[in-house]
């Protein structure tokens, strides 16, 4: 598999798709930060922005980068049938799918951390630092990352279903329609059913993420928009639920993806 | 006999359709150059790609090596296979040599005979022009060089010729005759250009409706398309003790029909006959070559 990685990563470096969207994802928080100064500086305007608002400043868009920049490399191996060479030179489908799975997950994280540094610097360079280093941010940081990995997965999973590029347009849908799932909870009298279904769904997760500053359950924070904003995230924070269903997720979308490569004929 | 590959009642068939590889009983000797010859989808790629691992049996199965397909070290006798199937599978947008360099990485290689591999296929001088503004030829031969890389003992190429224009067929069929003499690679190839695989083939498989209908050496198949006179004479004894004397192949079909299977000038053919006191009555030229050979196979099938 080490001979795979190595090829995976070489080749990788290489997309355009990749390179397009990791440029997207530094210059875009850093316009928008730009802009933001330049209107507040214009207007005269007290700054309401600190660096630790801007943490997650991207997270929101990062499924469309995922379903983009890691499913097009997925596609391109099986549109050009280069996944032929891997099978031939005697890889097993897991090796490959596993493979795969690695790389995409280096990209999720690499655009992740990417936007989040450029948007925190630079809104810490031209506004202030605010409440950056807090046990809540650092909380929120670490169960961020299994979030997005479990979009990566179903990235993956998808694109290795499909095996073109119409892969990563489902798997983008499939995290879109899951933004429509969380709204159906508004719906649901069980407010047991309810708050799973917010813990659950990947998008609504990424929702409670940027929307921290406005739990009032585990860390107690209290602010006028709570209220306004308690729609959109349970009540009663569960710290382990978002990270313990995220990996759930992350574990049952891949074992269902190598399944199905490895049981459908490759062309 | 040493085979490389062997199918074991090999079926392969896909949903609400007959079977595309009907019980198919193949051995590829080692050491051989086995030219597999069918119509449009007789079955040939199919065979070839559920050797190669692209897809799975059915029913039935197969050895590479000595190795059953489902045996744990499976991929390591695939790892001496190198296979080009159907269309070449290579990065479009990267250039030969970042294609070769890639599928290096894939094997765990130094790339230290790169350029000797390149020179090898004829594609030494590409320079950065990308794959995709290759010929079908050129992406044929990088195909080719892909599957070098790992020095295989058993090289599988589905239509290795398929478009190529006349001068990049006889530098593919130089080049699999070089790996073949020097490398001692053993080749199984389809082709539909049957007088091309003619040229390199010392086996054959016949294929039809995914049924395996024959298996022959090339020696056999000369012999069975030999250039063949067919005579009608008034006694094929007095003919045979004739064939006899001139020590020429024949076989006597019925009393009075007998085939010649030496080329033999006509004229003292009969001259010698008539001294014998063996009257000719017709005399009828047949030249089968493997098309022919494949066609009466087929018709031969279909009839049965």
């Amino acid at each position: 598999m080490r001979n795979l990685l190595n090829e995976s990563f070489s080749r990788l470096f290489k997309t355009k798709s990749f390179k397009v969207c990791l440029f997207i994802n530094i210059i875009m928080p850093a316009f928008m930060i730009g802009i933001m100064k330049y209107l507040s500086v214009r207007l005269n305007d007290e700054p309401n922005m600190t660096a630790d608002d801007n943490l997650f400043f991207m997270t929101g868009m990062l499924p469309i980068f995922i379903s983009i920049g890691c499913g097009l490399f997925i596609a391109k191996d099986f549109q050009q049938n280069t996944v032929r060479n891997k099978i031939i030179c005697g890889y097993s489908r897991t090796a490959i799918y596993m493979t795969n799975w690695i790389t995409s997950a280096f990209i999720t994280l690499l655009y992740h951390f990417a936007s989040t540094i450029v948007a925190v610097v630079l809104s810490a360079a031209l506004f202030e630092t605010g409440e950056l280093f807090t046990k809540v941010n650092l909380y929120y940081s670490l169960i961020c990352i299994p979030v997005l990995l479990s979009f990566t997965s179903i990235t993956v999973a998808m694109t290795m279903s499909i095996r073109n590029t119409a892969g990563a347009i489902f798997s983008f849908l499939i995290h879109e329609l899951s933004a429509m799932l969380a709204i159906l909870t508004f719906f649901i009298e069980s407010e047991a059913f309810a708050k799973f279904l917010n813990y659950f769904i990947p998008m609504s997760q990424l929702s409670i993420i940027q929307m921290r500053n406005y739990n009032d359950g585990m860390f107690a924070i209290d602010t006028n928009l709570s209220e306004i904003m308690g729609y959109m995230i349970p009540k009663g924070f569960d710290a382990v639920a978002i990270p313990l269903y995220a990996v759930i997720l992350i574990v049952a979308v891949t074992a269902l993806g190598i399944w199905h490569f490895n049981k459908k004929d490759v062309k | 006999m040493e085979y490389i590959l062997q199918t074991n009642n090999l079926t392969k068939s896909y949903k609400r359709k007959v079977n595309v590889l009907d019980n198919v009983c193949m051995n590829v000797p080692k050491g051989s150059i086995y030219g597999f010859v069918g119509k449009n989808g007789a079955g040939k790629t199919t065979l070839m790609r559920v050797i190669s691992g692209l897809n799975t049996p059915t029913s039935g199965g197969y050895s590479l090596y000595g190795t059953d397909y489902k045996a744990s070290n499976i991929m390591e006798a695939r790892k001496k296979v190198g296979a080009v199937v159907e269309t070449p599978s290579i990065y479009l947008d990267l250039t030969a040599k970042e294609n070769l360099l890639l599928q290096y990485k894939l094997h765990g290689k130094a790339p230290d005979e790169l350029n000797d591999l390149l020179n090898l296929v004829g594609l030494p001088n590409t320079g950065k022009k990308k794959a995709k503004d290759f010929s079908l030829g050129m992406r044929q031969r990088l195909s080719i060089a892909f599957s070098l890389i790992s020095n295989p003992n058993f090289l599988i190429l589905d239509e290795p010729i398929n478009g190529l224009d006349p001068e990049g067929i006889v530098e593919v069929r130089e080049l699999l005759l070089k790996l073949h003499s020097e490398r001692e690679i053993t080749i199984l190839i389809s082709s539909h250009i049957l007088d091309e695989l003619s040229k390199l083939a010392t086996h054959y498989g016949f294929i039809d409706g995914g049924k395996l209908i024959k298996e022959m050496s090339a020696e056999d198949l000369e012999n069975a398309c030999k250039k063949t006179i067919r005579l009608t004479v008034n006694d094929t004894k007095l003919f045979a003790q004739t064939m006899d004397k001139l020590n020429l192949e024949y076989t006597v079909i019925s009393e009075h029909e007998a085939e010649i299977y030496s080329a033999i000038e006509v004229t003292p053919l009969v001259l010698a006959l008539n001294d014998n006191g063996c009257s000719v009555i017709s005399m009828t030229q047949n030249n089968a070559s493997l098309e022919s050979y494949f066609i009466k196979l087929i018709g031969g099938a279909h009839n049965a």
